[in-house]
């Protein structure tokens, strides 16, 4: 799995000082963004355990003020004098049986003898029936890691990680580019003032013993030729031991002190070692083995790389224990579920902050809307509901009475013939010729008049109905008759004209 | 002294199940006590807004209706006044009866007979049910005079303030050699009960 994290810190603490690197991640490697260290006073740490905390806390705000990054990945090594690593043989299948049975052995030691421990283990090599397998077992003392991780939070780097400085320095040598060499290595790390021995067999770690370095009454010489004869006596152990071990052993002599063994010192270690080729790193030569960029700080702290790089590097398959004790991983558990829930809960709140205004808001702007619409309403001088209904009602009832009555009235005028009598009997008067004599005028229907008389001749009537013709209110005249009799000598007619009526004002 | 010490522990998959039952509660509670009162407020708002919008709309349908009544209402009115104009007063009626006799005199025509018709309302001539103070009133009128004095007659019927209508009409020539016609025509007026009396 592809790690998300970018940046971490690790932070080696020892009797004489304490380490801080800022490991970021870079192309196929890592980038050193921060490294700093600070002496720690003589007393404030002492057997691996911390004797007066408000020191070591002082030390740590000391470096939290140097670098201003706040990556939440901080690993954390304990002092190698409280704490114990161990590759012990395996052979247990269960694996809680192999719990208990490593917090069995833990309680066998000696330095541990009374006192809470805090232990993890990784299996290196699984037991398999009839065959023992490897278990890396690393242990501190429960107090001692407690202190140590609650000052590093009160500094403000609380870790979720601790391990001791043999398995971080460990992690170091094998991001190495020359890790997987050779099938036998052996690691001689000078740390803290131990000396710790590990066997490296195909790149898998088999052995490991840590040692107090003598420096009671002992010159440097002394002490050099002890740590050959230490190294001497593993490899001496491992051959005598089976015939596997008796190929090419490499071994590397690493010094994660500031002052590191000089060149007369590695020819004095050199010289008392019983192997071929002996490779030597302090803090300054061991930096150009690692794919590493960044400026790097002369007396960078191996530890301290170790510790990031397990950090960053989530595909781990080194010695990967973690010594935090279980108070503080239950603290880490809930400081993180209380952030989710402190989160979860802003969010709800916020989330319910913007629902609720939506929906005030929406609400309003709907009440604004029904408030203008009834002052536009107001502002047309429309009558309110009722009002207008009882208004329209009255109207209508007044309006269907009186266009019934209109009716009625329209037909009077309609049922009757409006005619300028008058005009009309002059017309008719001034188209009567001489020889010519109305016997009857009466209305009819159409409106018309039918006039009966009597003319002396034909061309008497034609006259008069040719004379009637040109008055204005006469529509039509025609000849409905005229005849003359045999007893009369006097032609009858009878002539009907449609009027034009006059129009209704 | 060995003190007996329960331990309760819930595995992943428990504690994510209380978790979520936790959460639907609390989603549930926030919306009850948070939400659920905007959203009814809001709702509430927003059928208040229709409603009174569908009663505004309502209201301004109506008053455009109460508009186009009042306009119908008016041109009726209207037409009412132009009708009343030519409808005589009761007061008016019975003096133009009263003076028919004189005019027929005034143009010298002889009244041969004068009869007067009941009143008719015109709400008898429809077929609704109609309440009118408009009544028609008509006389029967025989006049005997020569040919142009009937003429003035019409004309000085027809020439009055109000409307007077000939309803039927018949003119007749006693004799050949005779000047005079005996004319018989129906004299039809409208009359408007309420109508007050007017002013000359």
């Amino acid at each position: 799995m592809k790690s998300s994290v970018t940046t971490a810190l690790g932070i080696d603490v020892t009797e004489a000082q304490i380490s801080v690197v800022l490991l970021g991640k870079a192309d196929g490697g890592f980038r050193i963004l921060h490294a700093t260290r600070t002496p720690v006073p003589e007393g404030a740490i002492e057997h691996g355990r911390i004797v007066d905390p408000s020191v070591v806390l002082a030390a740590l705000k000391t470096l939290r003020e140097h670098h201003k990054n706040r990556t939440r990945r901080v690993a954390l090594s304990l002092p190698i004098p409280g704490t114990l690593t161990r590759v012990i043989p395996l052979e247990e299948l269960d694996p809680q049986q192999i719990a208990r049975f490593v917090e069995g052995e833990v309680k066998q030691y000696a330095s541990f003898s009374g006192r809470a421990t805090v232990s993890d283990f990784r299996v290196l090599v699984p037991a398999m029936p009839g065959t023992t397998g490897k278990l890396l077992v690393s242990a501190a003392d429960h107090e001692g890691a407690a202190t140590l991780v609650s000052t590093c939070r009160n500094a403000g780097m609380p870790s979720t990680t601790v391990e001791s400085g043999v398995t971080a320095c460990l992690r170091a040598f094998t991001e190495t580019r020359t890790s997987a060499s050779g099938d036998w290595t052996l690691l001689a790390l000078r740390k803290d003032g131990t000396l710790t021995l590990c066997v490296l067999r195909k790149g898998i770690l088999d052995y490991i013993r840590t040692k107090t370095i003598p420096t009671m009454d002992a010159e440097p010489q002394d002490v050099h030729e002890w740590v050959a004869n230490e190294c001497n006596a593993v490899v001496e152990f491992y051959r005598l031991a089976g015939g596997t071990a008796s190929g090419r052993w490499d071994v590397l002599v690493i010094d994660d002190t500031d002052g590191g063994f000089s060149e007369e010192d590695q020819g004095i270690i050199s010289r008392f070692l019983s192997v071929d080729d002996v490779k030597f790193w302090t803090r300054t030569q061991w930096l150009a083995e690692l794919a590493i960029d960044g400026q790097i700080d002369e007396k960078l702290s191996i530890a301290g790389v170790g510790l990031a790089i397990r950090s960053l590097r989530q595909d781990d398959h080194g010695s990967s224990v973690n010594l935090l004790p279980q108070e503080e991983r239950r603290a880490i558990v809930v400081r993180r579920n209380m952030l989710l829930v402190a989160n979860a809960l802003a969010t709800l709140m916020l989330a319910v902050v913007l629902i609720g205004g939506g929906f005030s808001w929406m609400a309003e702007r709907a009440n604004r809307n029904t408030v203008n619409l009834r002052r536009a309403s107001l502002e047309r001088g429309d009558r309110p509901l009722p009002q207008a209904v009882n208004a329209l009602t009255f109207l209508e009832q007044r309006t269907s009475a009186m266009s019934a009555e209109m009716n009625c009235l329209r037909r009077v005028p309609e049922s009757r013939v409006d005619l300028d009598w008058g005009r009309l009997l002059a017309d008719i008067r001034d188209a009567v010729p001489k020889a010519l004599q109305i016997t009857e005028l009466s209305l009819a229907e159409g409106p018309a008049i039918q006039v009966e008389g009597v003319s002396e001749s034909y061309e008497g009537v034609d006259t008069f109905v040719g004379m009637l013709n040109r008055s204005d209110h006469i529509r039509h005249a025609a000849l409905v008759r005229k005849a003359r009799s045999t007893a009369e000598a006097n032609v009858r007619y009878v002539v009907k004209c449609s009027l034009i009526a006059r129009k209704i004002r | 002294m060995m003190r007996a010490r329960l331990q309760y522990t819930l595995t992943p998959g428990q504690q994510n199940a209380v978790i979520g039952v936790l959460s639907a509660i609390g989603l549930v509670a926030v919306y009850g006590w948070a939400v659920r009162p905007h959203v009814a407020s809001l709702h509430a708002a927003q059928q208040y807004a229709w409603a009174t919008s569908l009663r505004l709309d309502l209201g301004e349908s109506i008053n455009e209706d109460i508009t186009a009544e009042q306009r119908k209402l008016g041109a009726m009115d209207a037409e009412r006044v132009a009708f009343s104009e030519m409808a005589f007063s009761p007061d008016e009626a019975v003096q133009f009866h009263n003076d028919l006799q004189a005019l027929c005199q005034e143009t010298k025509c002889s009244v041969v007979s004068l009869g007067y018709g009941s009143d008719e309302n015109i709400a008898r001539q429809g077929a609704q049910e109609v309440v009118s103070a408009m009544v028609v009133r008509s006389a029967t009128l025989t006049v005997d005079a020569p040919y142009n004095n009937v003429v003035k007659l019409l004309e000085s019927l027809s020439s009055r303030r109000r409307k007077v209508w000939i309803d039927s009409f018949k003119m007749t020539t006693p004799s050949p050699k005779s000047d005079c016609v005996v004319c018989e025509m129906t004299v039809t007026i409208c009359v408007d009960l309420a109508k007050q009396e007017d002013t000359p």
